[in-house]
C-alpha cells in the first residue's frame, strides 16, 4: 500500500484541525492517524473513513469541555485578579466606575430627548405627503386662501384649515369651564392628521355642521359616565355643538395639541362674512399633496399663482410661498415662538447631541486615563507573569476583562441612575420619555458599538502597552513608562480640559444672555398690572359702569382698555401707506382706549398720547412707534402727516410717535407697529393695581366683572408673570444645560483626581528625595502642579474659537443679544484653571507632606 | 488532594499497568480491556488533560512514525504526587469495602 493512501485524507484534517486543542494538536492528530491506520486493515477505506468521521463527532463534547472547563478557570483566575486590584486601588476604581456611570446616564438621557425631539409628527400615517403652507415665515393665512389654491391646483388632495382659540368657554349643564386647546377645523383634518378614534367614524366625524370631535379626557371631565356621543355642549354662550367622535389624547410629540377640534363646514353660520375676509390671517393651513408631487416647485407655482391674481386686481405683491412639511415644523420652524405652540429648534438638538458626545467622550478619556496610569502601577505584577510565561495575549484578555468588569458595572450603575432620575427629568423637560424608550434596536447597536469602543481602547491600549515591555527592565524598576515620545494620556487630558473649557464658556455666555432678556428695560411698566377679559366690549356703557364701579375701590389706580396689550403677541396687521408709497406696507395695529399709554406709563417722544378731551381722535388719529415711522419713510417730521390704514379703510394724521418698547419680547425684534383709538374693540381690560392687599383687591374685581357678566367665568393674568412665562422654556433649556455643563466638569475633574493620584504616587521618590535635599514644600507643589497647567492653557487655546463658533450661533436665535466678550472666555478659563489647581494640589499636597523617610525607606 | 473522579482513576491506573507504553490510544485500549468500554479520543483527552494539569501525571514525547502521519506520541507517567493520590484513593476504598460480604441469594 502506498503511504499516500494510508494517510489521514484532507476532510478529516481539516475537521481535526477545528475542534483538536491547540496546545495537543500534534500529538493528538497523530493518535487519530493511528486509528484510522488501524481501521484501515481491518474495514478497508471507506469503511475507516466513516468510523473515523464518528470516531471525530463522539470525541467534540469531550473537546468542547475541556476548552470550557480551562476557559472558565482562566476567567475565574482573571476575575479573581480583576476584583483583587479594583480593591487595592478602591478610590481610583469607584473614580473610573462613578465617572464612567455619571456620563453613561447622562448620554443615555440626552439620547432620549434627542430621539424624541426627532420624532415630532412622524406619528401621522401620511406625514411623507402633509405640508404647511408658509407665506414669507408667515403660517397663519386668510380663511379664503385654501379653498382657492385647492381649486386651481389638482396637486392639492385635501387641503385643511385650522383655527386656533386661546380662550372658549364650554358649558355642559352645570359644569362650565375655559378651555384654551380649542379649534375650529375643516372636516378634512381627519383624512390628513392621524387620530385615534374612540368614538365616531374617523372620516366623517366634521362633516355635519354644528359637529365637534372631542378627547377622551374632556369627554371624562365633562360627561364622567356618561355617553357623550350627541351630546351638546354650549360655546362661549353662543353656539351649541354636537359631539360626532371622541379621539385618544393627541401624542406628546405633535405640534400642535387640542382637545376640542368644532368642525368649519358652516363656519359662515357662526363666523358670517368675516369668514371670506382676506385681512383674517389666522388659520393654520395644510395640505395633504398627492403623491410624486414635489413641493418646492408646487410652492414655486403657488407664488406665481397668488402675485398673477393680485395684479389682475392692480396690486403689485411679489410673495414667496413655501410647503413646508409636518415634520420639520417642531424643529425647523423660522421661528419656534410663532407657532400655536411653542416649538423645539435643531440648534438646541445639536447642543444637547455636542453635550452628550463631549460628555460621554470625557467619561472615556478618564476611564482610559485611569486604567492606563493604573496599569503602569502595576508593572511589576505584569513583569513576574511575564517571567512565569504568560504570552502578551493572555495578559491583553486580562487588562481587558478589567475594563469590560469596571464599564458594566457602569452600565448597571448608570441604568439605575437614569430609573431615579428620568421622572424629574420628564417633569422638567415636560416630555414623556420611558426606560424602554432606549432599548430599541437602534439605539442597542449604539451603545454596543460605545461599550465595544471604550473596552477595546480602554483595555487595550494599556495591556498591550505594558505587556510590550521587557520584563527585564521592568522588574529591575527602570521607569520607562509614562516617558514615551508620544504621550497619548496627556492628549487626552488636554481634550478633556479642552471640552470643559467649551462647556464653561457656553454656560457663561448663556448666563449673560439670558440677565440680560430677564433685566432688560422693555420700556413700559408692568408691574402691578392685571388683564381680565371683557366679554361684549362693544357695549361702551356697560365697559365705563363696569371701570367706574371698579374705580371705587382706593387700590385700583387705573383702568383702560385695548385689543392687544403688551407682553402678548400683535397678531393684527394692517396694510399702511403714506402719499409718498407706491404701494402699501404691512404694520401691525393695536386698537386702544384713550388712557392706554398712561396706563403703561409710556411718555411720548414726539408730539402728544391720546386724549379723551379730542374729540377727533377716535375718528383720526394715530400713534406710531418709531419702527413704523422710520418703515412708513417719516423719519424728517411725522405729526401731521396723514397715512391711509387698510385695515378700517380710512386716513389718520399722526399726533404723536412714542419710543420703541418691546411690545411682544425680546425674542423677536421690534415691530413697527401704529396705535388707534378704538374702544369698542378693547376687549382686554387692564388694570393697574395699588401695592398691598392684592387678594382683597382681586375678590373686589371679580365680584364686581360678576354683576356684569354672571354667565362667564373669571379670569385674570398678571402681566409680569405672563411675560415671565414666556421665558420659561429658555430658562429651563439653559438650566439643562447648565446642569450638563456642570456634570461634565464634576466628570472631568474626578478623572483629573484620579490621574494626579497615581502620578503622584508613581513620584513619590522623586519628591522624598527633593525634600531630602532641601527644597522648599511649596517648590516641589508647583513643579507638581505646572504640568496640568500648562495643560489647561493648552485646552484653553483651543476650546475658545469652537465656543466663539457655537455660541455666536446660538445667538443668532435671538433678535437682541449681548456681545460676546474677551471677559466671558476668562472667567471659564480661570473657573476651569482654579478646579484644576485645587484638584491637583489637594493631591500633591499629600505626597509632599509625606515623610522622605517612608518614601526612601526601600533604596 | 484535589478530588479525583471515577474516571480519572480509571485512567491513571490504566497508565500505571501500561508502564512505558501509557499514551492516548493505549491508554483507551487498556480502559476497554478493564470496563469492556470504548470511550472517544475527546472523552479521554479531557480527564487526562486535567490530570496532567493537576501535577499527576508528567508527559514526555516519543518517536514519530510513517503510521501516525510523522506525529509524536505523547506518553503519560504518573508522578510522585500522582502516586500518593493513588495510596490515599486505595486506602478509602479499602476502608469502604472492607467486611463487605454480598449476599448470596
Amino acid at each position: 500500500m502506498q503511504s499516500k493512501n494510508k494517510n489521514l485524507p484532507m476532510t478529516l484534517r481539516i475537521a481535526l484541525f477545528f475542534i483538536l486543542p491547540y496546545d495537543d494538536m500534534s500529538n493528538l492528530s497523530g493518535d487519530f492517524e493511528e486509528l484510522y491506520y488501524n481501521k484501515l486493515f481491518t474495514h478497508g477505506r471507506l469503511g475507516a473513513y466513516f468510523w473515523l468521521i464518528w470516531q471525530i463527532l463522539i470525541s467534540a463534547p469531550g473537546f468542547v469541555f475541556n476548552k470550557f472547563y480551562w476557559g472558565i478557570t482562566m476567567l475565574k483566575n482573571y476575575f479573581k485578579t480583576t476584583v483583587r486590584s479594583i480593591l487595592k486601588s478602591k478610590l481610583n476604581s469607584a473614580i473610573n466606575i462613578l465617572g464612567m456611570s455619571v456620563g453613561l446616564a447622562v448620554c443615555f438621557l440626552l439620547l432620549m430627548f434627542i430621539q424624541d425631539e426627532l420624532s415630532y409628527d412622524k406619528y401621522n400615517t401620511k406625514a411623507d405627503h402633509t405640508f404647511r403652507l408658509i407665506e414669507d415665515d408667515q403660517m397663519y393665512r386668510p380663511p379664503t386662501e385654501a379653498g382657492l389654491l385647492k381649486s386651481k391646483f389638482p396637486e392639492i388632495e385635501e387641503s385643511v384649515r385650522l383655527l386656533p382659540r386661546d380662550k372658549k368657554q364650554i358649558k355642559y349643564n352645570d359644569k362650565m369651564f375655559f378651555e384654551t386647546k380649542f379649534a375650529y377645523a375643516d372636516p378634512a383634518l381627519l383624512k390628513v392628521f392621524t387620530f385615534n378614534f374612540l368614538r365616531g367614524d374617523a372620516e366623517t366625524a366634521l362633516d355635519q355642521p354644528f359637529s365637534i370631535v372631542i378627547t377622551d379626557k374632556i369627554a371624562q371631565k365633562y360627561f364622567g359616565n356618561e355617553d357623550p356621543i350627541g351630546k351638546h355642549l354650549n360655546i362661549n354662550n353662543e353656539n351649541d355643538f354636537i359631539i360626532s367622535g371622541i379621539i385618544e389624547s393627541m401624542p406628546h410629540n405633535s405640534h400642535f395639541h387640542f382637545d376640542f377640534f368644532a368642525t368649519l363646514s358652516n363656519a359662515h353660520d357662526f363666523f358670517g362674512d368675516f369668514i371670506y375676509n382676506w385681512g383674517w390671517a389666522n388659520f393654520p393651513t395644510y395640505f395633504l399633496l398627492k403623491p410624486s408631487v414635489d413641493p418646492v416647485a408646487l410652492a414655486g407655482k403657488i407664488s406665481k399663482q397668488m402675485a398673477d391674481l393680485a395684479a389682475s386686481q392692480q396690486v403689485v405683491w411679489e410673495p414667496t410661498y413655501s410647503l413646508q412639511n409636518i415634520r420639520d415644523i417642531h424643529l425647523y420652524s423660522k421661528d419656534p415662538r410663532q407657532n400655536m405652540e411653542l416649538q423645539g429648534s435643531i440648534n438646541y438638538v445639536i447642543i444637547f447631541s455636542s453635550i452628550a458626545i463631549f460628555i460621554l467622550l470625557i467619561a472615556c478619556f478618564n476611564y482610559i486615563n485611569i486604567l492606563t496610569a493604573n496599569a503602569t502601577a502595576r508593572m511589576k505584577e505584569v513583569g513576574i507573569k511575564k517571567v512565569i510565561g504568560a504570552t502578551r495575549s493572555q495578559l491583553t484578555r486580562q487588562f481587558m476583562l478589567e475594563a469590560i468588569f469596571q464599564f458594566v458595572t457602569a452600565f448597571i450603575i448608570a441604568l439605575a441612575l437614569i430609573l431615579v432620575t428620568l421622572p424629574y427629568f420628564n417633569s422638567f423637560t415636560s416630555k414623556q420619555l420611558a426606560v424602554t424608550d432606549l432599548f430599541i434596536s437602534k439605539n442597542m447597536i449604539g451603545i454596543g458599538i460605545i461599550l465595544l469602543v471604550t473596552v477595546l481602547i480602554a483595555g487595550g491600549y494599556p495591556a498591550r502597552l505594558i505587556s510590550s515591555f521587557q520584563p527585564s527592565i521592568i522588574l529591575k524598576g527602570m521607569k520607562s513608562f509614562g516617558r514615551t515620545k508620544f504621550n497619548f494620556r496627556r492628549i487626552l487630558v488636554t481634550s478633556q480640559f479642552a471640552i470643559s473649557i467649551i462647556l464653561t464658556i457656553s454656560a457663561v455666555i448663556m448666563f449673560r444672555q439670558l440677565d440680560f432678556l430677564y433685566g432688560s428695560n422693555l420700556g413700559y411698566d408692568k408691574e402691578m398690572v392685571i388683564a381680565v377679559d371683557i366679554m361684549d366690549s362693544s357695549d361702551q356703557q356697560k365697559y365705563e359702569s363696569l371701570k367706574q364701579n371698579l374705580l371705587r375701590n382706593s387700590n385700583i389706580k387705573m383702568i383702560s382698555a385695548a385689543d392687544r396689550i403688551p407682553t402678548g403677541e400683535l397678531n393684527n396687521y394692517s396694510g399702511f401707506k403714506t402719499d409718498g408709497m407706491d404701494e402699501s406696507t404691512s404694520m401691525a395695529i393695536v386698537q386702544t382706549n384713550y388712557d392706554y399709554f398712561q396706563l403703561f406709563k409710556i411718555e411720548p417722544l414726539l408730539g402728544r398720547l391720546f386724549s379723551e378731551n379730542m374729540q377727533s381722535d377716535s375718528e383720526n388719529a394715530i400713534i406710531l412707534n418709531e419702527s413704523a415711522v422710520k418703515k412708513l419713510g417719516l423719519d424728517k417730521n411725522p405729526l401731521g402727516k396723514s397715512v391711509y390704514v387698510s385695515w378700517m379703510q380710512e386716513y389718520k394724521t399722526v399726533v404723536g410717535v412714542v419710543k420703541d418698547f418691546y411690545f411682544e419680547s425680546l425674542y423677536s425684534e421690534i415691530v413697527p407697529t401704529a396705535f388707534v383709538v378704538k374702544p369698542s374693540e378693547g376687549y382686554r381690560m387692564i388694570i393697574r393695581l395699588a401695592p398691598g392687599n392684592i387678594n382683597e383687591t382681586l375678590s373686589y374685581i371679580e365680584n364686581t366683572w360678576k354683576n356684569y357678566y354672571p354667565d362667564w367665568i373669571f379670569e385674570y393674568q398678571f402681566l409680569d408673570q405672563r411675560y415671565q412665562a414666556s421665558y420659561n422654556a429658555e430658562e429651563k433649556t439653559f438650566k439643562l444645560l447648565g446642569y450638563f455643563t456642570f456634570l461634565a466638569i464634576f466628570i472631568a475633574t474626578l478623572g483629573l483626581f484620579g490621574l494626579v493620584s497615581l502620578s503622584t504616587k508613581s513620584k513619590i521618590k522623586e519628591i522624598g528625595i527633593r525634600k531630602v535635599l532641601g527644597s522648599p514644600i511649596a517648590k516641589i507643589l508647583s513643579l507638581l502642579t505646572m504640568q496640568y497647567i500648562r495643560w489647561v492653557i493648552i485646552g484653553f487655546i483651543i476650546a475658545s474659537p469652537i465656543a466663539y463658533y457655537f455660541m455666536n450661533r446660538w445667538l443668532q436665535n435671538f433678535a437682541y443679544q449681548v456681545k460676546i466678550s474677551w471677559t466671558d472666555f476668562l472667567i471659564a478659563g480661570c473657573f476651569t484653571l482654579l478646579i484644576s489647581i485645587v484638584t491637583v494640589s489637594i493631591q500633591s499636597l499629600k505626597a509632599v507632606k509625606a515623610n522622605p523617610v517612608d518614601t526612601l525607606k526601600y533604596e | 488532594m484535589k478530588s479525583v473522579t471515577r474516571q480519572e482513576e480509571q485512567i491513571l491506573l490504566a497508565i500505571h499497568n501500561l508502564g512505558e507504553d501509557a499514551y492516548l490510544i493505549t491508554i483507551r485500549e487498556k480502559i476497554k480491556e478493564y470496563t469492556g468500554k470504548y470511550y472517544s479520543v475527546g472523552t479521554i483527552y479531557a480527564p487526562l488533560n486535567r490530570l496532567d494539569k493537576l501535577g499527576y501525571l508528567e508527559t514526555y514525547y516519543g518517536d514519530a512514525n510513517a503510521i501516525r502521519g510523522g506525529k509524536a506520541k505523547k506518553f503519560y507517567r504518573i508522578t510522585k504526587q500522582g502516586y500518593e493520590t493513588l495510596a490515599e484513593i486505595k486506602e478509602q476504598h479499602d476502608l469502604m469495602w472492607n467486611g463487605l460480604a454480598i449476599p448470596k441469594n
